[in-house]
């Protein structure tokens, strides 16, 4: 297993800027998990690992050497794509054996491998069968598998397992991590779903049209955003803004809502967003406290075990995560109340957190 | 007044039985949502409904009347489908313009009724540009508002959100929603997610292979599931489904799990269940939410359990336990923290629960 | 931080990858770029040589010296003003103006029967492609038969009207045109049916689905979406068929050999008789001019294409 690095890395293809100047490190052992809207970079980051593009400035690092020159196949990075791409011809068994099968690993030892990993992906009844005859989830682990099965310097993942439904999804992603735990590789694993980054990660890498917004553990990331980017983009349903203008000694006040706030913080004064998650949201009838601000309730969204209830305040409607069913009108006038503790204050062009913990 | 009735639905291709014997009332103005995993028959009955596909048997009916021969265009049905199939030849304003044009309207009339829907779905200062160039989140409203301008009664929706990045999804969630509340249409929605179809049906039609499972609000869908696939499917992560037996003792009635442990019942709802019980193999069926883990004590009152496995997921943690024959996941918030190897006690909270009959594995009766 | 050992070669790699794989593209097609040049450019050259002067086989000299008989652009002039040329280039226009709508109309028509399945249609499909593969001088001589003033077209005539039909078709000026015209038709409706067809069949499924629930009925569906969408695929028809027909030759010839007269003498069957008189040089011009106007129909048709498809940006990918 081996640590990967880019430095300084950039791509671009053509006048398209893929990446700009990255700076990444993946420990040796660590689930790094790299999330971003579609099309912002992410599979060229992959790519760039595997030596199918070239960077146009910066190097990349394997182990610690730089391998810039080299072809894919003499960096032994095993890559999981996101359309699979198995061998339609070929047996499962013989999908798994192939890398195998290529480095002229003697049958004794590949038969061991082979049936070592079909072992713990529970495909060992299906080694028989060609691709065309298996479900989506056991092609998954077969794709899976057929990566797994050489002692790669580190494995790739693209998206492997958005293409299932949510029930296999979930599985599958705790069944990754186990696996990745048990057999101590280095995995980095490209993803759109949030939920899936936040479970997966050891560390987790923001990315944001071709540069890096933030990198940390998930709960880092969750709970101290270092933008408004990065704040929004993880969690759902999303945190939600509330525009006002900063002023002297780090107070808030919101645009069109009675609602002033105090943070721990020392920017000039200008306009500003206060940042607060939906599960930080309290609803009251009542206007008890102080910090309370009055809502209408405008749709509710009832999920089971947790209710997404969207107000509208002023102008804007915001959302709120309550546990359990509660039961509201539509239009029916409530007070809403913020864990301050747990509020963001954003502030100037590119959204950078101030503070965290707002008083009164 | 737009209700549609489905009787006796069945659709056949070959010897696969798509859609077999589906009875399905949806009334007027209600939002009700198909929901199944792929293959299930739901995008055959919408197409039926649609005219796109003929029954083989039984009838769709609209405010009654039989429509199986009414040919698809004479429906007065809007279609929105997965991939939008907008016209991408032609600009926003023609795409949006079409259903009239075909009507032969005026020209002004078209034009006014363009600009209002544009505006109502925030398209106004997209209308000349080729549809073809428009982002994915601008398609699927241009999709509705295609269908929408010539005011259908009936609104028919193939999974359109399917293709939209998460966080627009959670938007259009809600705005569709609350779209059909202004527009005051019958609206029927396609999905194979259970989040949205909970988030935005007034009913969910719950299908599987054919067959509807269960019908009926979100809550109750929920909450009082039918049988073990409703169960299953509802909810993520889905219903904790444990095998067990009942026995009664001292007239005590209670819960084996083998070696995980005994649970005895008090709770009413759940007592009132096992009146109805036929055999003693059961399922108990328990959401995650409802799992009350705590640290084991002399006096457990309920099941002996080991934690494999921790998620957190940003405003939840979902924490993955397993006894000998038995797996569970439980939701806790999002400062929970536990080791793994650590041994749990793990009970429903009180007031819930859910007992399924093993063999037939359909709910049994709450009396 | 430590600097890792990095080999030159690494480095000087960095960029190459890529590289490697263009220059290994490059050596691979050098042979036949080579054949292709040998055989396309060298006869090129040799026919502009030519055309510069006023030389044939007649002289008794190889060609090589034919620059003791340079007129330089003599022949270009001539064939500019001589009427003798303009005949020929008329008639052909006049054949492909008729031809080809016709041939796109049939073709459309057989291509949209023949987008939804029917019994026999497999069987239909080949016999409606055996036209175009029948080698042009053999379905010449078949509709030299065919035409004949005894022959099964007249005959059918007569059976049909009840008259009794004795037209000479192929002596006739204007009847020999409408001859050679419905060889034609019948031998190139086939191509036109198969590429339009694939135009038809090119339109998303999804779209006219989607125009059948806003209310649109088969016409308008026609109008506003397949034809529309089949801008590009319409003018790939035209613009092959037209360079085609300039080309024209085995069919006619042996219908006609260009008669009655000079009736039915397209431009290749000139080119051909200027070829059999030994005036190769100005032939060489004829030749040239011919390519060159027709190389300008060819860029006028990608142009529009490439605008066409402009407007067509593409369909939605997820």
């Amino acid at each position: 297993m081996a640590k990967l690095e880019l430095r300084g890395v950039s791509k671009s293809y053509g006048k398209t800027v893929a990446v700009a100047n990255i700076d990444l490190t993946v420990e040796d052992n660590e689930f790094f998990c790299i999330f971003g809207p579609p099309s912002t970079g992410k599979s060229t980051i992959l790519r760039l690992f595997l030596g199918l593009e070239t960077p146009d400035s910066g190097d990349v690092c394997i182990g610690g050497e730089v391998v810039n020159g080299r072809l894919p196949a003499e960096r032994d990075l095993a890559m999981v794509f996101q359309n699979l791409a198995l061998f339609p011809h070929m047996t499962a068994g013989e999908n798994l054996a192939f890398p195998l099968v290529e480095r002229k690993t003697p049958k004794a030892e590949r038969e061991r491998r082979v049936n070592e990993v079909a072992d713990k992906l529970h495909i060992g009844p299906l080694l028989n069968k060609i691709p065309a005859h298996l479900s989506g989830g056991e092609r998954q682990r077969v794709a899976i598998g057929r990566a797994l099965v050489r002692d790669s310097n580190a494995l790739l993942m693209d998206e492997p397992i958005s293409a299932l439904d949510a029930r296999l999804r979930e599985e599958m992603r705790v069944e990754l991590k186990r696996l990745q735990r048990e057999m101590h590789r280095t995995l980095v694993y490209v993803t759109h779903d949030q939920e899936e980054a936040m479970s997966v990660a050891d560390r987790l890498c923001i990315i944001r049209d071709g540069g890096i917004a933030q990198i940390g553990t998930p709960q880092e990331i969750y709970n101290t955003p270092n933008s408004r980017y990065v704040a929004e983009v993880i969690g759902a349903p999303p945190m939600n803004f509330i525009s006002g203008a900063i002023g002297e000694g780090g107070a808030f006040s919101a645009d069109g809502l009675d609602l002033a706030l105090t943070f721990k913080a020392n920017g000039a004064p200008g306009p500003g967003e206060v940042g607060v998650r939906p599960e930080d949201i309290a609803i009251e009838r009542e206007a008890t406290g102080d910090h309370v601000v009055a809502a209408t309730i405008y749709e509710v969204e009832p999920l089971g075990g947790f209710t997404v209830v969207a107000l509208s305040v002023g102008d804007s409607v915001l959302r709120a995560q309550i546990t359990g069913q509660p039961q509201y009108t539509l239009g029916e006038p409530v007070h809403l109340s913020l864990a301050l503790d747990k509020c963001h204050l954003f502030a100037g062009a590119d959204g950078a957190r101030l503070a965290t913990g707002a008083t009164g | 007044m737009s209700s549609i009735e489905l009787v006796n639905l069945t659709k056949r291709f070959g010897d696969l039985v798509a859609v077999n014997e589906l009875n399905l009332e949806i009334k007027d103005k209600e939002f009700v949502a198909l929901l199944g995993p792929s293959g299930c028959g739901k995008t055959t009955t919408m197409n039926m409904i649609a005219g796109i596909e003929a029954p083989n048997g039984g009838e769709v009916r609209f405010d009654g009347k039989n429509v199986n021969a009414v040919p698809p265009r004479k429906r007065g049905v809007g279609f929105v489908f997965q991939n939008y199939a907008i016209f991408t030849h032609m600009t926003t304003y023609k795409n949006l313009s079409f259903a009239l044009e075909i009507r032969k309207l005026p020209q002004d009339e078209i034009d006014r009724r363009v600009h209002e829907i544009a505006k109502l779905l925030d398209l106004e200062d997209r209308l000349s540009v080729p549809a073809a160039r428009l982002g994915v989140n601008e398609m699927q409203r241009l999709g509705i508002g295609r269908s929408a301008i010539a005011n259908p009664q009936i609104f028919l929706l193939d999974e359109p959100l399917s293709n939209l990045d998460a966080a627009f999804r959670a938007v259009m969630r809600t705005e569709l929603k609350h779209l059909q509340h202004q527009l005051g249409q019958t609206m029927v929605y396609v999905t194979h997610d259970q989040l949205e179809a909970m988030t935005m049906a007034d009913r969910i039609a719950v299908m599987d292979m054919g067959v509807l499972q269960q019908y009926g609000t979100p809550l109750e869908v929920y909450n009082r599931p039918r049988n073990l696939f409703v169960a299953r499917f509802m909810g993520s992560p889905s219903m904790n489904l444990l095998y067990c037996r009942l026995t009664e003792s001292d007239g005590r009635r209670a819960l084996d799990f083998d070696e995980s442990g005994r649970v005895e019942l008090h709770d009413e709802a759940l007592l009132k269940q096992c009146a109805s019980a036929r055999n003693a193999d059961l399922y108990f069926g328990m959401r995650p939410e409802d799992v009350e883990l705590s640290p084991v004590t002399d006096k457990h009152g309920g099941l002996a359990m080991t934690v494999t496995f921790v998620e957190h997921i940003g405003a939840r943690t979902i924490v993955h336990l397993r006894s000998a024959n038995h797996e569970v996941k439980a939701i806790e918030r999002n400062d929970f923290d536990v080791d793994i190897g650590a041994p749990m006690d793990v009970s429903p909270k009180p007031g819930a629960g859910w007992l399924f009959d093993a063999a037939t594995e359909t709910a049994l009766e709450a009396g | 931080m430590s600097a890792p050992a990095t080999t030159a070669q690494d480095t000087a790699g960095a960029v190459d990858l890529a590289a490697r794989g263009r220059k290994l593209g490059l050596l691979m097609t050098l042979p036949a770029q080579l054949l292709l040049v040998f055989i396309f450019a060298f006869p090129a050259l040799m026919q502009i040589y030519i055309s510069l002067t006023w030389w044939t086989p007649g002289d008794g000299t190889i060609w090589i010296y034919a620059y003791e008989s340079f007129v330089w652009f003599d022949n270009y002039v001539e064939l500019v003003t001589s009427e003798r040329l303009w005949e020929p280039i008329g008639r052909t226009m006049l054949i492909l103006i008729v031809v080809v709508p016709v041939e796109f109309v049939i073709g459309l028509g057989l291509a949209v029967l023949f987008v939804d399945s029917f019994p026999g249609k497999r069987v239909f499909y080949s016999i409606l492609l055996t036209p175009m593969m029948v080698v042009p001088a053999v379905a010449g001589y078949m509709f030299f038969m065919l035409f004949q003033s005894n022959g099964p077209i007249n005959h059918i005539l007569s059976m049909l009207t009840g008259l009794d039909i004795n037209i000479v078709w192929l002596g006739d000026t204007t009847l020999a045109m409408v001859a050679v015209m419905i060889a034609d038709i019948w031998q190139w409706t086939p191509l036109m049916f198969l590429i339009l067809l694939a135009g038809i069949l090119g339109v998303p499924e999804d779209q006219l689905k989607a125009a059948t629930l806003l209310g649109a009925n088969w016409g308008q569906k026609f109008w506003r979406i397949v034809l529309p969408r089949m801008r590009t695929v319409i003018i790939i028809a035209i613009v092959i068929r037209a360079v085609e027909a300039f080309k024209l030759f085995d069919v006619m010839y042996v219908m006609t050999k260009g008669g009655p007269g000079v009736a039915t003498e397209t431009i290749s069957i000139y080119i051909y008789k200027l070829f059999k008189q030994l005036e190769w040089s100005y032939l060489a011009a004829v030749g040239l001019s011919i390519l060159i106007a027709l190389s300008i129909i060819a860029v006028i048709g990608m142009t529009l294409m490439a605008k066409a498809k402009q407007k067509q940006v593409g369909d939605v990918v997820d």
